[in-house]
């Protein structure tokens, strides 16, 4: 229906109650599908003035959305479009985009569209856009489109309660990120500013878990340089947790990151990441960083580290490490340290068995060159059967075998180790075993000892197994060791010392009784007689009783000690006097004096035993052995006569 | 008495007059494709169209059955097909 003023030719109107539009083709995109469509009550008003038209509508409804348009064309090009479409099936809308843009909404199911802007030759002003997923969910567009150059636009996108399945196809769909790790949940809000760089005012994700994501910032989506973002992040959920960090490093074993709770707050500039505040948690265990570290190389980096409570060993990637702690039976440990680039600075390190403090520890170790270590270590609660499996751990055998010699209950004390220098300070170690408190003090340099040793209450039984190699003595010994020279199990001279306990010569009846006969074919009747006095005497004093023993240790030649001023006491206080050479295995026994000044000689070489007396001008005045010989040789004469 | 006669007749045959009036179409053929664009600075084209005819009431318009446009611009391009 036309109409037109008599007096005004320049106005007509025109009314259509019922058309249809088909062959629809915005001709800026490229699309192959014409839409086709009902419309219902156009009104139309059309103003000419020369080369200038002005085409007003009313409100008119087309398929079921309602639509108003004013248009200014001038020399028959459209200079300027505003327009308003209310309630559009966003799925129209789709069509209607470059073939090239309808793949970003790909299987993404959308509802109803509003819009309302204005389109010039250059621009495409967007008032508002509101794109509407379901009842509560929405996402808004306002802003400038530069039609000649994309990059020069301006537009602000606000978004509500977006679900999961909606932004993640959309981002499988521009192909920016494989979102199939990321937590289910909903995008609950976000306010975002594209002009030169995209701005995120703010961008708040909820998972189906409850965890919460915010980001806030700005980037260079050309080449992401200028990035700066607020990244925050609160997560009670375990698989939320991991699935966050294996979306951020996706190389990361998933049972490195096994987690109860995790509290994030930091800033990403550029490469570089920002830790305000990190809590991870899992039962008891609390981590907390601090500091920074740059993405492209992570040796670049400054972390104030401290972990509390820590039990979840199956965390340490290092497979050593966790040998070590399950060997020392270790429940778990408490630190607070610093790293540096590849400098490690342990302010703290507490090691706990049960409820107990084990050991402490602090310094700082390089780990590019770990040589650079130096360890404070505070041994608090060791025992031997520890320290065993450590130096076995640590293919010390060499060291593990002397510790069997003395088990005790407990350490403590320091052991500095500086491994740029290879020097080892053991500083006031008190090592307990039940009511005797051992000490040992000095220095291990270039792998050799020197320093002072009080050794209480070693076991004779051990010792004598292990250096002479029989088993005939019990009881237990005190050892004062100064060394002043630095030895080892190959150089060992220099050693000075005193050396007492109580100690029991096991010989048996049988064997005293053998050694009478033997001395009973004797045909010396005088040496006979002495002899047979000083079994007695050894006999009812010495031996198989308690005696006490005193002597100084010397060590002049390398790996021979000698036992000097020997005085065995015993508890009638009867005195025999002596001195032990020992050169492992081999050793010679002297006790001084036994018959009137004759020294009697016990010597153990190359696996047999020889026995001698000796005069004090040094003559031997009869070997042992000759004698029995000679006796036995005699005995047999005198039965075959 | 006899003037509010012929006033009241008058009236009703105005009124009938004007009544009869409203369903009357003058047939008429005075939009062309040419004056379409020439009105639209050639954005809109008449593409084709039944009968047309002039209404005068309830105002002076022209009504034209079964007409089809073709808008074509540099932003878009499409047919407008009119119903009854």
């Amino acid at each position: 229906m036309f109409s037109r003023s008599l007096l005004d030719s320049n106005n007509i109107s025109i009314s259509i109650p019922n058309a249809s539009i088909g062959n629809l083709n915005i001709n800026a995109l490229e699309n192959e599908v014409l839409l086709e469509g009902e419309i219902e009550n156009l009104d139309l008003n059309i103003s000419s003035n020369e080369n200038i038209t002005e085409i007003f509508s009313d409100t008119f409804s087309y398929k079921e959305a309602e639509v108003q348009f004013d248009a200014f064309i001038e020399d028959e090009v459209l200079k300027k479009l505003n327009f308003s479409i209310q309630e559009l099936d966003v799925n129209e809308l789709v069509l209607l985009l470059d073939k090239n843009y309808q793949k970003f909404f790909k299987q993404i199911n959308l509802d109803t569209i509003n819009v309302s802007g204005e389109y010039t030759q250059n621009n495409f002003s967007i008032n508002n856009l509101e794109l509407n997923f379901n009842e509560n969910s929405q996402l808004k567009f306002s802003g400038l489109i530069n039609l000649e150059n994309f990059l020069n636009s301006k537009l602000n996108i606000k978004g509500f309660n977006i679900p999961f399945e909606v932004f993640s196809q959309f981002l499988q769909n521009i192909n920016f990120l494989n979102s199939t790790k990321l937590p289910k949940g909903n995008l609950d809000n976000f306010d975002i500013e594209y002009s030169d760089l995209i701005k995120i005012n703010s961008l708040n994700y909820i998972t189906e878990n409850g965890s919460e994501l915010d980001l806030q910032g700005s980037f260079n989506y050309i080449d992401f340089s200028d990035t700066n973002f607020d990244l925050n992040l609160n997560s009670s959920s375990s698989n939320d947790i991991s699935n966050f960090f294996q979306l951020i490093f996706p190389k990361l074993d998933s049972n490195l990151i096994s987690f109860d709770k995790l509290s994030l707050s930091s800033n990403i500039e550029n490469e570089n990441i920002k830790i305000k505040e990190l809590n991870i948690s899992k039962d008891e265990t609390l981590i907390s960083i601090l500091g920074d570290f740059n993405l492209d190389n992570f040796s670049n980096r400054g972390l104030q580290i401290k972990i509390n409570n820590f039990k979840e060993f199956d965390l340490i990637p290092n497979a050593e490490i966790k040998e070590i702690l399950n060997q020392l039976n270790i429940s778990h440990f408490t630190m607070d340290g610093t790293v540096i680039d590849e400098e490690i600075i342990i302010n703290s390190l507490d090691v706990f068995e049960e409820d107990e403090l084990k050991f402490s520890l602090s310094g700082e170790t390089n780990l590019s060159n770990t040589q650079q270590t130096f360890l404070n270590i505070n041994l608090q609660q060791f025992d031997s059967n520890d320290l065993s499996k450590l130096l076995k751990y640590t293919d010390q055998d060499d060291y593990a075998k002397y510790l069997d010699l003395y088990s005790f209950n407990n350490v403590e004390g320091n052991l500095i180790i500086d491994l740029a220098t290879g020097n080892y300070v053991l500083e006031n170690i008190e090592i307990t075993q039940d009511e005797n408190i051992s000490t040992l003090s000095g220095n291990i340099f270039d792998e050799k000892f020197s320093g002072n040793l009080s050794l209480k209450n070693l076991d004779l039984e051990n010792m004598e197994k292990f250096f002479l190699e029989s088993s005939r003595l019990k009881g237990f010994l005190d050892l004062n060791l100064d060394i002043s020279q630095p030895i080892d199990l190959k150089n060992m001279i220099g050693i000075s010392g005193k050396i007492n306990g109580q100690v029991k010569i096991n010989v048996k009846e049988e064997e005293i009784a053998l050694l009478l006969f033997m001395q009973s074919l004797s045909q010396d009747i005088e040496d006979f007689e002495q002899i047979n006095q000083l079994i007695n005497t050894l006999s009812q004093s010495f031996i198989n009783n308690d005696i006490s023993i005193e002597g100084e240790v010397t060590n002049s030649n390398n790996k021979e000690l000698i036992i000097k001023d020997l005085i065995f006491t015993s508890s009638d206080n009867q005195e025999l006097k002596g001195e032990i050479e020992y050169f492992h295995p081999n050793y010679k026994i002297t006790i001084f004096d036994i018959i009137e000044q004759d020294d009697f000689i016990i010597k153990f070489d190359k696996g047999s035993y020889s026995y001698e007396r000796v005069i004090p001008d040094g003559t031997v005045r009869k070997p042992l052995e000759e004698l029995i010989q000679k006796n036995i040789n005699k005995l047999f004469e005198n039965l075959l006569q | 008495m006899k003037k509010i006669k012929i006033i009241s007749l008058i009236v009703f045959l105005l009124v009938l007059l004007l009544v009869a009036l409203s369903f009357f179409k003058l047939p008429i053929n005075t939009i062309t494709s040419a004056t379409v664009m020439e009105q639209t600075n050639n954005t809109v084209s008449l593409t084709s169209s039944e009968e047309q005819s002039l209404i005068l009431l309830p105002k002076p318009q022209i009504e034209m059955k079964e007409a089809n446009f073709s808008i074509q611009n540099d932003l878009l391009s499409a047919d407008l097909i009119t119903k009854m």
